[in-house]
């Protein structure tokens, strides 16, 4: 007769985690060995017994309370995402970089036309600083204290400064002064 | 049994703060739990406390899980592991009287019609607690996941973080261990019945 298999082999060939090989040898041991047979239905038993054994019942309860204890600790409790509801299947995690991507992009492009804008405001201020200063200057240095870019008496309001309505030579403050000779 | 989502999906959902998903995670996977946790505490209502912790666990963390392929075991790590603190606590606090009164009776379930029949649950559902009890913590959660939860070793070998070789011996020696116990009850039922 052949050598008896290992018993640790026939616990591991009851749990069909035997190795094909192991297998076939154990099942061919137990054939022709009594002892090794006894050993196995026996070993076999105590998995009956434990399997045979009522399970209990998950109590019907224990999802409700398991769901009230995430609601306290504040997990996010949404039935689905946005996504889930407008896109349900489109927005997986391989499509979600590229959503994510493309929101970079608009808030980098929204960024700058902020920047732009706010960016011509200023630049349009500094212009006009530039003129007035220039336009004091230029009363500044006219000998009377002439102010050719005061409106014209009478002349309303919105209508073009610098237009030059009636104006004689003594008052241009640019002509060359009349030669006095 | 299953609402058609694979766990991968399952997994992501949650990940997002899905409730449907979460709870469907929890129905796939929380009756073998809760059976597990029965065996391996020997009390309904440990059982069903650390069912309670496992998933809040699991469902909280599950952004950590890296392979979405592995939620079973990694569930059943969570279980484990926290057997294994409330037995540390035990140690320290002692044991539980409370529980031991309730953990009387593994097979203890559903009310049977049959009293006689619900007589022999109970007494062989001590004989059961009795020698899962008698095994030290590690032999008894291999055997568990072996017999009970059918998982192969590899599987086993995920769960508690062991060889496939300690595995293999703990669950033999498991094995043996009961086989002793449950002969000498056997015996006694079988001398009973020709008794009668």
């Amino acid at each position: 007769m052949n050598a008896h298999v290992p018993h640790k082999m026939i616990s591991e060939w009851l749990d069909r985690q035997c190795l094909p090989g192991d297998a076939i040898r154990v099942e061919r041991h137990l054939d022709a060995c009594n002892e090794c047979r006894s050993v196995a239905a026996e070993l076999a038993s105590v998995n009956e017994i434990f399997r045979a054994a009522e399970k209990p019942e998950l109590p019907p309860y224990l999802w409700t309370r398991i769901e009230a204890r995430l609601g306290e600790e504040n997990l996010p409790a949404r039935a689905g995402t946005w996504s889930d509801i407008l896109l349900p299947g489109i927005l997986t995690s391989s499509r979600r970089g590229l959503a994510l991507a493309l929101s970079a992009v608009l808030v980098l492009a929204a960024g700058i036309f902020i920047a732009r804008q706010t960016f011509h405001g200023r630049s349009f201020d500094l212009a006009m600083a530039e003129i007035d200063r220039a336009q004091i200057a230029l009363v500044e240095l006219h000998p009377d204290g002439f102010n050719p870019f005061s409106r014209p008496a009478g002349l309303e309001t919105g209508m073009n400064p610098f237009a030059v309505h009636t104006m004689d030579f003594d008052s241009n403050p640019f002509q060359s002064p009349p030669d006095r000779r | 049994m299953s609402d058609g989502r694979p766990a991968g999906q399952l997994v992501e959902y949650a990940r997002a703060g899905d409730r449907s998903a979460m709870r469907e995670i929890y129905r796939q996977f929380a009756p073998r739990i809760y059976n597990f946790l029965f065996r391996m505490l020997g009390s309904r209502e440990e059982a069903e406390d650390v069912t309670q912790q496992t998933f809040l666990i699991a469902l909280r963390e599950i952004g950590k899980l890296r392979d979405a392929g592995q939620l079973e075991s990694w569930i059943y790590r969570i279980a484990r592991n926290e057997v294994y603190q409330r037995f540390r606590r035990k140690k320290i606090i002692g044991p539980d009287s409370e529980a031991e009164e309730a953990g009387k009776g593994l097979l203890e379930g559903r009310p049977s019609a049959n009293p006689e029949r619900a007589l022999l649950n109970r007494e062989l559902g001590q004989v059961l607690r009795n020698v899962l009890s008698s095994l030290p913590l590690r032999m008894r959660e291999a055997f568990v996941l072996a017999v009970v939860q059918e998982m192969s070793y590899k599987e086993i070998c995920q769960v508690t973080g062991r060889s496939l070789l300690a595995v293999k011996t703990d669950i033999y020696r498991a094995r043996l261990s009961a086989r002793k116990e449950l002969a000498a009850y056997l015996k006694k039922e079988q001398t009973e019945r020709s008794e009668r």
